[in-house]
């Protein structure tokens, strides 16, 4: 391009800009622009900082480089290593000045921690010194207690010295939830635990060279103990991790493609109001790639310009998001980071050029001579670009989710929903094309109207239908899974839970509940033992699809047996064991994820033995509540010679503290679960998930509604020009008014209904597939949402035809 | 006989940046039934804006308009859309018919919004008189700029109006077509008993008219 061709694109992009810029399409095609880059940007931001919270909680999860940690205290030979500390965790009851409340206890010995910082009172600490403790903020409020009081743990008083800010190592999965206490090593035997129970988790921290580690490591697994370092395997909270940058990596596509679709509907009509422009110039003797490179000139600063404002409002709003995280997960100040300012601009960038190169190469074809005969005509193809951006989502999720069956949901529902918008615009136009023969009137010249465009519809349609079903199923996957939670209540066997009580404790407890007042209403005896092979293949071996099974399946399990099959229980296959037949009956949705069949043989490690049994039955849990649900179930003696636990349940009203703190007192190693103050935890860990889940559903619905409005104006011409040729010849504001109103609320009312039965299969696939839930849905309820979506559009219509059906018709004419 | 249509001391300014710049400072019009009246006048001499007022579209700022005895100020906007589509068609300068539908449905549209009897029969019928029978099931893009305007005659005639607005009917036509069509909106208007307001350019049309008034200087003369 020489010099005076540069020359005549700048001073054609000029002159036209401004112009350009007054047109309501282009501002909000800006502001579509500005909104998906400043969701990039956010969310980038957000991903950014929570990456960097969880990775650094990774790196210090374990406290040291490497740990040793056995059920049972382990002697190891620490010679010639660098730093090392023991910790011993517990799940136990301690009752503070005003509650009693389930903790997590972690006893520590000097040195601790080895790897990290242990932040008590704003400052770095050591290990609380003599009968001190010191408890998190969740601990103090749980048990009313403040600096100076003193808290019960089974038979020893502790005195709370600080509070805990930051514990390097914390442990995972429910003692995550639970309140911390840490308190010394030494003052661990005067609580009265049974110290080899088996129930606690012992760790050594070390720190050495590698080839100290290297020996230690080797002797410890000599001795059975597990040997955990940093990159060992898949970590749940390097997992977490994971998900959650993928979760809003995921949410960023919606969006995204959202923000596309609706800069796609409006840069079609800006370019085909730049048509006439580009058909005039090229008469003139413009050449043709000089008009169509002015109009993407003015395109491309736009989209720069707008997706600059957009990271900027997007660093601006990610604190807010980054508020809804918290306390479950705590940020860092994240600096801006050049990675997502590009990744946010370069979206602008990417969404104009992909959405608007057949348009812009379809206006350098216009005829020079269209301008003289008036029949400028737009033909973009925009097949290849639809397919390359429905190839470029697909792909993007794909990457994202990690996931190929959601990609499939996912990308399979918005392409269902493109062929049921198309499908459906055929049979508007079929049906109102019969339909307008037998009505009269502006009905009648309605009908046929929104027949005969309900095809040119099915693009904004399809685009509010994705929008509508983007929305929903994260509504839907949202509210039932808060359902299931909510939904769960306190039912068989009392409001409060009791484990880790020995089998020959039963009688004492039994008698000392009776004494206590408490009903005891469930007694369930368990072995603790872990699942070590599947016909013969250890679970390492066994498990290699997903490292999540196999971790869940490397966790400690309850045994259980019954001589019959409990109430609460339905086989759905097979028989229930038989006395002496070596058989197990196995829950349902463990044989799925587990991979099993009737038939295949169970290796169990019990201590130091193994026990190995077949599966004889597929088992089922009947009804809600909170009743005990065991995974593996024996006939009585198949585990009786095993170290026995009991766990159960028993109900207790009113001011719960002294009985409890008596039980505590007498059984320390019993731990007793408020069931109502258990799902309390969960519920608040939902709510904080849920309120996240609603700020991006916020983003979404900001999103789908630049979709609306960029449907309806980029429609806004044709209707004014049409409403004004029939005012002209004697139809009222009135008749215009109701067949735009048909016209809008058809569309609305037809989109929503492609969108509402998207969201449902799309969130019965993702519950039956992703999360083996049951799914129920309230079909009236829903139904409601087309109705209210086209009384919307029809609302939305009413607002925009307002000013021009107040304007001359013959003036809107001439404009036109 | 009692005028289709009369105008007294219409007036019409609109604000510009350099203050109000009057149009018509005073039209006074009488249209009898069946007549034919031209008026001409150089571009930017408020004849479209006399012919919105004269139908109702728009408001005078001083004056009135009677159609068919009623006067217009003593009715709101959809009274005067009702008298309208009792009373009055127009043809309009660049065609204006609806892109998605055909020949035959844009000529029956008026007629099925207002209820009319027999709409398709009555639109194929006036599509055939002026010779475009064959394209009756054609849409707008695919019939010429002349053939676009007939269709806008039989949209007009369809309806059977006691008085034809005519805003520069040929005017974005070639001579020849607009020889054509000027022909059959003179058959046609002869032919009915509908008065016509046409304003044109071209004086071998305006001349054809009954009466032929110019605008100048804000009045009809």
């Amino acid at each position: 391009m020489s010099a005076q061709d540069s020359r005549q694109v700048l001073t054609l992009a000029r002159g036209l800009g401004f112009r350009l810029l007054r047109q309501r399409a282009v501002l909000l095609l800006a502001l579509c622009v500005v909104t998906g880059s400043a969701v990039t940007a956010a969310l980038g931001f957000l991903a950014v900082s929570a990456q960097d919270a969880l990775d650094r909680d990774v790196a210090q999860f374990l406290g040291a480089p490497m740990v040793v940690r056995s059920p049972r205290p382990l002697a190891l030979d620490v010679d010639g290593l660098e730093r090392h500390a023991q910790t011993a965790a517990f799940t136990v009851g301690a009752t503070g000045p005003e509650h009693y409340h389930s903790i997590a206890l972690k006893a520590v010995t000097a040195g601790y921690p080895v790897q990290g910082e242990l932040v008590v009172d704003g400052a770095v600490a050591g290990p609380p010194t003599g009968a001190g403790a010191w408890l998190d903020r969740r601990a103090m409020v749980s048990l009313g207690a403040s600096v100076g009081d003193e808290i019960q743990v089974g038979q020893a008083r502790f005195e709370v010295s600080g509070e805990l800010q930051f514990e390097p190592d914390r442990l995972t999965q429910l003692q995550h939830t639970l309140p911390r206490v840490i308190i010394r090593m030494e003052a661990l035997p005067g609580i009265g635990l049974d110290l080899d129970s088996g129930r606690g988790e012992f760790r050594h921290l070390l720190a050495g060279t590698d080839a100290v580690l290297d020996r230690v490591e080797a002797s410890a697994e000599a001795k059975g103990a597990d040997v955990l370092k940093p990159r060992s395997g898949a970590h749940p909270l390097a997992r977490m991790s994971e998900r959650a940058g993928r979760f809003l990596g995921m949410v960023s596509v919606l969006v995204l493609l959202l923000c596309g679709g609706a800069a796609a509907v409006l840069g079609d009509f800006v370019v085909r109001r730049y048509a006439a422009t580009a058909a005039v110039l090229r008469c003139v003797g413009v050449a043709r790639w000089v008009v169509a490179r002015a109009l993407l000139l003015q395109l491309a600063v736009l989209a720069l310009a707008s997706g600059l404002i957009g990271s900027l409002v997007g660093w601006l709003v990610q604190p807010l998001l980054a508020s809804v995280l918290e306390p479950h997960l705590i940020l860092d100040d994240t600096s801006p980071d050049p990675g997502v300012l590009l990744l946010a601009v370069g979206f602008a960038l990417l969404t104009l050029a992909a959405f608007f190169y057949p348009r812009l190469r379809a206006l350098g074809e216009v005829p020079a001579g269209a301008a003289l005969t008036g029949a400028v005509e737009l033909r973009p193809r925009t097949t290849l670009s639809l397919l390359s951006a429905g190839g470029c989502a697909v792909l993007m999720l794909w990457l994202l989710s990690d996931n190929l069956q959601l990609t499939a949901i996912l990308g399979g529902g918005v392409a269902g929903i493109v062929v049921a918008a198309w499908s459906l615009g055929w049979l508007i136009g079929n049906v109102a094309g019969q339909l307008h023969r037998i009505t009269r009137g502006w009905l009648r010249v309605g009908l046929r109207a929104t027949g005969r465009r309900a095809l040119r519809h099915a693009v904004p349609m399809a685009t509010i239908a994705v929008a509508v079903m983007a929305f929903l199923s994260t509504a839907m996957l949202r509210g039932a899974f808060l359902d299931t939670y909510h939904g769960q209540r306190v039912m068989h066997d009392g409001n409060y839970l009791f484990s880790r009580l020995a089998g020959n404790d039963v009688g004492r407890f039994e008698a000392h509940a009776a004494a206590n007042g408490l009903d005891i209403l469930g007694l369930y005896p368990t072995v603790r033992a872990h699942l070590a092979a599947i016909n013969g293949v250890l679970i390492d071996d066994a498990l290699t699809r997903e490292s999540e099974t196999r971790e869940e399946a490397r966790s400690p399990v309850r045994l259980s047996y019954a001589e019959a099959l409990p109430a609460n229980n339905e086989l759905f296959a097979g028989a229930w064991p038989e006395p002496g037949s070596g058989t197990v009956s196995v829950e349902a949705e463990v044989m799925t994820d587990l991979g099993l069949a009737l038939g295949d043989e169970l290796t169990f490690r019990i201590g130091d033995e193994r026990l190995t049994a077949t599966v004889s039955s597929r088992r089922g849990f009947v009804g809600g509540g909170s009743s005990m649900m065991f995974w593996f179930m024996f006939s009585p003696d198949a585990l009786a010679g095993y170290p026995q636990e009991y766990l159960g349940g028993f109900v207790l009203d009113g001011d719960a503290r002294a009985p409890l703190a008596a039980i505590s007192e007498a059984f320390p190693d019993v731990v007793v679960t408020d069931l109502e103050q258990h799902l309390g935890r969960v519920r608040s860990i939902m709510s904080a998930m849920t309120r996240t889940m609603n700020a991006l559903m916020g983003l979404l619905l900001v999103a789908a509604l630049m979709v609306v409005l960029a449907t309806a104006v980029a429609a806004t011409d044709d209707r004014r020009r049409i409403g004004a040729m029939l005012r002209a010849i004697g139809a009222s504001r009135g008749q215009v008014r109701r067949m735009w109103l048909l016209e809008q609320a058809t569309i609305g009312f037809a989109a929503a209904l492609i969108g509402v039965v998207g969201a449902h299969v799309v969130a019965e696939l993702i519950f039956r597939f992703q999360f083996a839930m049951p799914y129920t849905i309230d079909w009236l309820r829903y139904l409601a949402i087309p109705l209210a979506i086209g009384g919307a559009f029809a609302l939305l219509e009413q607002v925009m035809s307002h000013a021009p059906l107040r304007r001359s018709p013959l003036r809107i004419m001439q404009e036109a | 006989m009692t005028p289709i249509l009369s105008a007294t001391q219409l007036t019409r300014c609109f604000d510009t940046v350099a203050g109000p710049l009057p149009i018509l400072t005073g039209v006074d019009l009488a249209v009898a039934p069946g007549e034919a009246v031209a008026i001409v006048g150089a571009s930017g001499s408020g004849k479209s804006t006399l012919l919105g007022l004269l139908a109702g579209l728009d408001n005078p700022d001083h004056g009135s308009v009677e159609l068919g005895g009623r006067d217009l100020s003593n009715l709101d906007e959809d009274a005067r859309a009702a008298l309208r589509s009792r009373l009055t068609a127009f043809v309009f300068q660049a065609f204006h018919l609806l892109d998605d539908l055909t020949a035959e449905e844009n000529v029956a549209l008026p007629l099925e919004l207002f209820g009319r009897a027999a709409p398709q029969a009555t639109a194929a019928q006036w599509l055939e008189r002026l010779g475009l029978g064959e394209r009756r099931n054609h849409f707008p893009r695919q019939l010429s700029g002349g053939e676009q305007q007939r269709v806008g005659l039989a949209r007009a005639f369809a309806l059977e109006p006691a008085l034809l607005f005519a805003d520069e009917p040929t005017a974005n036509l070639d001579r020849s077509t607009a020889r054509t069509v000027v022909d059959s909106l003179f058959d046609l208007q002869q032919h009915s008993t509908a008065a016509m307001v046409l304003v044109t350019h071209d004086e071998s049309v305006a001349n054809r008219c009954d009466r032929v008034l110019e605008l100048r200087g804000g009045t009809l003369q």
